[in-house]
């Protein structure tokens, strides 16, 4: 049996798992007055913060977190309807303009020289070639960063 | 040992249906982790205006991370870790203190420890003083507990409220077990100290 005094540190042991703690601390509990109280104060204490009421939100976080993992699929979504509704609209007016002015289209050709044809084609052709090397510089950049990351 | 798996296939269970598209199971881990993640905020967090946005915070980012889930332990102690880790963030950001040491040396003389054990072993009180005093006792109590840092007032929660253990709290916090229970015996020490000099002082 300990004969001195329990330490703060015996006492919440034992207040804690009185059946774990050590024999000694439980016989001293026994026979010592004062270590008893103070064990019976941590008692208290500890029965006092079980009372404890658990807090709860005023509002319903099931619903706001929900309706969040919600939106991104929602707005996605919608955003592939209005691009696909917008570029059908395109491809539509454009068909329509050639069927529309398909004479005065074919016109433009014979009209002009083939010299200015072949400058419009080249043009395009380099201004086209242009693009595409942009866009291979521009993929490369980016799978080189994620490569890194 | 069955309880741990069980708790495990439980937590395989829903979070393969998150992860195959359905958001209501979803609902059904917030629903069983709530009360867990509440009690962390609410000691960690003392701004009511900003509790709302650190709790969905949490479970976006519980969301989120969810395909990295290894199952090394219980889904609501990986939830709380979220939780503790989005809150200490928090307080970084806001500058504030997660452990304040100074009411940690506060000596209680022993006529005053003997105060509140007494009136409870010698039963010097009637049913309904006993009552009045719990009340009282609740209520001195409730206030003290807001009086500890956000560290000592979390590992108490966790500890003596959800009933965790040690190696629980010590994943939620990321702490050493050792400092664990060392942080909980300061905090209980504190809390016993400050009720009792509280009690005395309106007893004068």
């Amino acid at each position: 049996m300990i004969a001195e005094h329990l330490s703060e540190n015996e006492l919440q042991q034992y207040v804690s798992d009185s059946l774990h703690c050590e024999q000694s601390i439980r016989e001293h509990i026994k026979s010592c007055y004062i270590c008893k109280e103070k064990a019976e104060t941590y008692q208290i204490l500890f029965s006092g913060i079980q009372r404890q009421q658990k807090p709860e939100f005023d509002f319903n976080l099931t619903d706001l977190v929900i309706a969040q993992l919600e939106q991104p699929k929602r707005s996605f979504s919608t955003n592939i309807v209005v691009a696909y509704l917008l570029s059908s609209i395109g491809i539509t007016a454009v068909l329509i303009s050639c069927f529309l002015f398909h004479e005065y289209l074919s016109g433009l050709f014979i009209r002009y020289s083939n010299l200015l044809i072949y400058l419009f084609m080249a043009i395009t052709a380099v201004v086209f070639l242009f693009q595409c090397i942009e866009i291979c510089r521009k993929y490369k950049k980016q799978i080189g960063v994620l490569n890194l990351s | 040992m069955s309880g741990n798996k069980e708790n495990i296939q439980k937590d395989r269970y829903w979070i393969d249906r998150v992860l195959g598209g359905d958001t209501n199971a979803f609902a059904t881990i917030i629903q069983n982790t709530e009360g867990l993640v509440t009690q962390i905020v609410f000691k960690m967090i003392s701004r009511t205006e900003d509790r709302k946005d650190i709790a969905q915070d949490i479970y976006l980012k519980a969301f989120k991370s969810l395909p990295g889930f290894r199952y090394q332990s219980k889904l609501s102690t990986w939830i709380a870790q979220i939780a503790y880790n989005t809150c200490l963030t928090y307080l970084e950001k806001k500058k504030l203190v997660l452990i304040d040491n100074r009411n940690e040396n506060i000596e209680t003389d022993d006529d005053s420890l003997e105060f509140v054990g007494s009136k409870s072993v010698i039963g010097l009180f009637n049913q309904t003083e006993n009552d009045i005093f719990q009340r009282e006792l609740n209520e001195i109590l409730k206030s003290e507990i807001e009086l500890l840092s956000p560290l000592h007032k979390t590992l108490i929660t966790l500890y003596h409220n959800e009933e965790l253990s040690y190696e629980e709290i010590a994943r939620i916090t990321q702490l050493p077990e050792g400092t664990v229970k060392n942080y909980l015996f300061r905090a209980r020490r504190s809390l016993k100290d400050n009720l009792l000099r509280k009690y005395k002082k309106e007893e004068l």
